[in-house]
C-alpha cells in the first residue's frame, strides 16, 4: 500500500519537474523581495504600504496567469496534461486566515523585536521556519528544489546572525535568496526538459 | 477472505487508477509517460475501466491534433478506497496467520 501512496503523488513530481513552477515562483519571490527592499528604502509615505500590497498582489496573480499559460504552450504538449482537484471554500478560507494572522503577527514581531533586542534572534528564526516549510514541500508534495532551498534558508540564517541584519531587511535578502536558487535551479531544469522532450502524441489507438 | 476488486487489481489499471486518485484529470500522454504501457495496452485498459464506470473518457482535438482527457468517476474514487481496504485486510489476515504458525513453531 506504501507504492500506491508513492504512484499517487507522482502527479505532484510531474508538475513541478519540468521546472516552471521553481522559475516562475523564483523570478516572483525575487522580484517581491527587490520591491519591498526598495520600498523600505525610500523616504516614508503613507501611500507606500498600499502601493506595496497592490503590486505585491498584481506579482502573484501574474505568477500565477504566466505559469499556466506556459505550462499549456510549452509542458502539456511534450508530457502530458494534468489537472489537480480544485480547493474547497474551507482551504481558501483557511490561507485568508493564515494571511491575515501573519501580516498582524510581524508588525508585533517587529516591534518587539526592536524593542527587547530580539532582532539578532527574529531573522535567523524566520530562515529557520522557512528552511522546515521548504524541507515539508520536498517530503508532502516531492517538491524537487525543497532540500536546496532549506540550505539556502538556513545559509541566509547563519548570515543573518553573524551580521547582525535587521530582521526586515534580513527577511527580504531571505526571500530574494531564496527565490534566486529556485529560479537557477527551475531554469536549468527546463532547459534539460525541452532538450529531451518532444512533443507527444496520442496516435491512433487512443 | 475479502474478495478483491478484479478491475482495479490488475496492474497496469492499478496504476492508472493511483495515479488519478490524486488529480481532477490527465490526458493519454500523461498517462503514456507515468503507466510505462503501450499505447494500445493503455487504450485497453481504459475501456475495460470505463466500461466499469470507473473512469469517464472525454475525447476532444487540440487544434487538429487528437487529446483524450481521462478522470476517475465518484465510483471510481470509492472502489479505489474499497480496493485499498480490501487488500489492507487481506495483507494483515495474512500477517495474523504468519505470526500465528510462527509461535506453534
Amino acid at each position: 500500500m506504501d507504492d500506491l501512496y508513492l504512484i499517487s503523488k507522482r502527479p505532484f513530481t510531474f508538475w513541478a519537474q519540468d521546472g516552471l513552477p521553481s522559475l516562475v515562483f523564483g523570478l516572483n519571490f525575487m522580484l517581491t523581495g527587490l520591491v519591498f527592499l526598495i520600498g523600505f528604502s525610500l523616504p516614508r509615505n503613507p501611500f507606500y504600504p498600499f502601493a506595496a500590497l497592490l503590486l505585491w498582489g498584481v506579482i502573484i496573480l501574474a505568477s500565477r496567469w504566466g505559469l499556466m499559460k506556459l505550462k499549456r504552450r510549452i509542458v502539456f504538449p511534450r508530457s502530458g496534461y494534468i489537472a489537480f482537484q480544485p480547493r474547497g471554500w474551507m482551504f481558501h478560507a483557511s490561507v485568508i486566515a493564515i494571511g491575515i494572522v501573519l501580516a498582524a503577527f510581524v508588525p508585533i514581531v517587529i516591534r518587539q523585536s526592536s524593542f527587547h533586542g530580539w532582532t539578532l534572534n527574529a531573522g535567523p528564526a524566520a530562515a529557520f521556519l522557512f528552511a522546515l516549510a521548504s524541507l515539508d514541500s520536498w517530503f508532502r508534495y516531492r517538491f524537487p528544489d525543497g532540500i536546496l532551498l532549506a540550505g539556502v534558508s538556513v545559509a541566509v540564517g547563519v548570515w543573518m546572525f553573524h551580521t547582525h541584519a535587521q530582521f526586515i531587511s534580513g527577511l527580504l535578502w531571505l526571500v530574494i535568496a531564496t527565490g534566486g536558487a529556485g529560479a537557477f535551479t527551475g531554469g536549468l531544469r527546463l532547459y534539460v526538459f525541452l532538450r529531451t522532450s518532444g512533443i507527444g502524441k496520442e496516435g491512433p489507438d487512443a | 477472505m475479502p474478495e478483491v476488486d478484479r478491475v482495479i487489481h490488475e496492474p497496469g489499471r492499478l496504476v492508472i487508477v493511483a495515479l488519478l486518485s490524486s488529480i481532477k484529470e490527465a490526458d493519454f500522454t500523461f498517462l503514456l509517460r507515468e503507466t510505462g504501457l503501450t499505447k494500445g495496452n493503455l487504450s485497453s485498459h481504459l475501456s475495460k475501466l470505463e466500461a466499469a464506470s470507473y473512469v469517464h473518457i472525454e475525447k476532444a482535438y487540440r487544434g487538429k491534433v487528437p487529446w483524450t482527457l481521462v478522470r476517475l468517476t465518484p465510483e471510481g474514487r470509492a472502489a479505489f478506497k474499497e480496493y485499498r481496504k480490501q487488500v489492507n485486510l487481506l495483507l494483515e489476515g495474512q500477517n495474523g496467520r504468519s505470526s500465528g504458525e510462527h509461535c506453534r513453531a
